[in-house]
């Protein structure tokens, strides 16, 4: 299964805003603290409203907890959100 | 399927190693990742569990000093791992079986709720993804996540401790076990909506588990437990007609039950009841073992269950046990007798939502002649049953009734 990240941070301005979608869980990670909220990044009480869509990156994870597990070790996980979607494979 | 039973072993001892879910479930990426580079190129190992976990408590060291860098004190937990790896070593042998029993506990441990225990499990022993776990039970894949997560957290925040509990705090704690076991069963056994083939899937797996805990852990009621699911499992085959449709016990064509499952369940329970310590499930499994040896309904030992249902009733009130003893009366007694039981428990109220008080009540209204109150209880039932294929059954039984 692949899953794409949705890496949102204050530094950089959006191209475009994502998408609704019930599919997506959002992973932070504070003070060591790893948080998974379900639903987009820029949604529920943790969404910080100066935050932007930064850079898209395609992981392969065994689940969508595996997934988790990457995502929270990617930098930004620290002090930006990240969002991940499952990938539909063509074909 | 190697990977997944291999790699449950190998979480289950890195888990105790590392003393962190998160931190050992990377490990163990980094472990097999070392293992899919190397053992092409320098052959597989003599042991390769042994290699395996070895190479992920290193990775995991290794991790946790790197982490270490920006956060002094990991340290400190960093060396303590380090030493600990020298005098572990010695006592491993042991403890790896032991490994997946704590594992067991610590998934299932009452400070985590009921939901999450059963997420948990399948996920952490049984291997399931979070997409199949989401599907069994219905729920999105981002919400089971969620969920996941939060009881990762929680084992770490709680301290919850990574043991099989000693023995004056086994019986609670195995019941605790026990009852996420057979949910995950149920789960995979009433045909409801969703897809049918996940959730026989979900059954297997109950009784796997059932399988691994007894091998661990012989306990009565683990016993018990696994006959009960290998009984119930017994029947799977004659529960749906070809088009679908709900059979009744009574109805079934016992021809289609599955004899090697009835024989091991029906030894199980024998076990069980011999041991003299019987507890809910091995009583519900004696139940299911009569009927399973009964070459028909009416040919069935119903003295013997109404005799279990008692036992069960004064150990282990409930209205539903009521409910079922009053059905077994009906059988040994006659309708009638059923039927006075079932009122007088409707009339205490305390399964007047119960949907399947209202479809007994209907049946035996109905083989008593009492039309009317037959099509009020079936009425009644229709009103408050949630499953599909349950629905069909109560609305052609009360299509059926004479006019």
């Amino acid at each position: 299964m692949k899953y794409a990240c949705l890496i949102y941070n204050k530094k950089k301005d959006p191209d475009g805003a994502a998408a609704h979608g019930r599919d997506a869980l959002t992973v932070r990670v504070r003070n060591g603290r790893l948080s998974a909220a379900e639903g987009p990044a820029a949604e529920g009480p943790a969404a910080d409203p100066e935050e932007r869509l930064h850079r898209v990156v395609l992981i392969q994870a065994r689940d969508l907890n595996d997934a988790v597990r990457v995502a929270a070790r990617m930098p930004e996980a620290q002090f930006g959100s990240i969002e991940i979607r499952p990938v539909e494979e063509p074909g | 399927m190697v990977y997944r039973a291999e790699s449950r072993r190998v979480l289950a001892t890195l888990i105790r190693l590392l003393g962190d879910f998160d931190l050992a479930e990377e490990a163990m990426h980094d472990a097999f990742t070392a293992a899919v580079e190397q053992w092409p190129r320098d052959g597989v190992p003599a042991n390769p569990r042994a290699w395996l976990v070895s190479t992920g408590r290193f990775k995991g060291v290794d991790t946790l000093r790197r982490r270490a860098r920006f956060d002094a004190s990991l340290v400190k937990i960093a060396e303590d791992l380090e030493l600990g790896a020298a005098d572990a070593a010695g006592r491993e042998h042991g403890e790896l079986e032991d490994d997946r029993l704590r594992l067991i506990f610590t998934c299932c441990h009452p400070a985590l709720a009921p939901e999450a225990q059963a997420a948990l499990t399948l996920r952490e022993v049984c291997g399931l993804t979070t997409e199949e776990i989401a599907r069994a039970f219905l729920a999105g894949a981002p919400t089971m996540a969620q969920r996941i997560v939060r009881a990762k957290r929680k084992i770490r925040d709680a301290r919850i401790p990574y043991q099989v509990p000693p023995k004056e705090d086994l019986p609670a704690r195995l019941d605790s076990v026990l009852r996420v076991v057979y949910l995950v069963f149920t789960e995979g056994y009433a045909p409801s909506a969703g897809p049918s083939l996940v959730r026989a899937d979900l059954s297997a797996e109950a009784t796997r588990l059932g399988r691994l805990i007894l091998e661990l852990l012989p306990e009565p009621e683990v016993m018990g437990l696994l006959a009960l699911m290998l009984l119930h499992e017994s029947r799977r085959a004659a529960r749906t007609s070809p088009s679908g449709e709900l059979v009744l016990l009574d109805d079934q064509d016992r021809s289609l039950w599955n004899r090697e499952q009835i024989a091991e369940g029906v030894a199980l329970v024998e076990r069980a009841l011999a041991s003299r310590r019987v507890g809910p499930y091995t009583l519900q499994a004696a139940i299911a073992a009569v009927h399973a040896e009964a070459p028909s309904a009416s040919a069935t030992d119903w003295g013997r269950i109404v005799g279990f249902y008692d036992v069960l009733q004064a150990a282990y009130p409930s209205p539903v046990v009521e409910l079922n003893r009053a059905a077994a009366v009906a059988m040994r007694e006659g309708p009638a007798a059923g039927l006075a039981l079932i009122d007088a428990l409707l009339a205490r109220g305390d399964l007047g939502d119960y949907h399947l008080a209202h479809a007994a009540r209907a049946d035996l209204c109905r083989r008593l002649g009492r039309t009317a109150d037959a099509r009020a209880s079936y009425t009644r039932a229709l009103a408050l049953v949630g499953q599909e294929p349950e629905r069909r059954f109560l609305q052609k039984r009360l299509s059926e009734l004479p006019g």
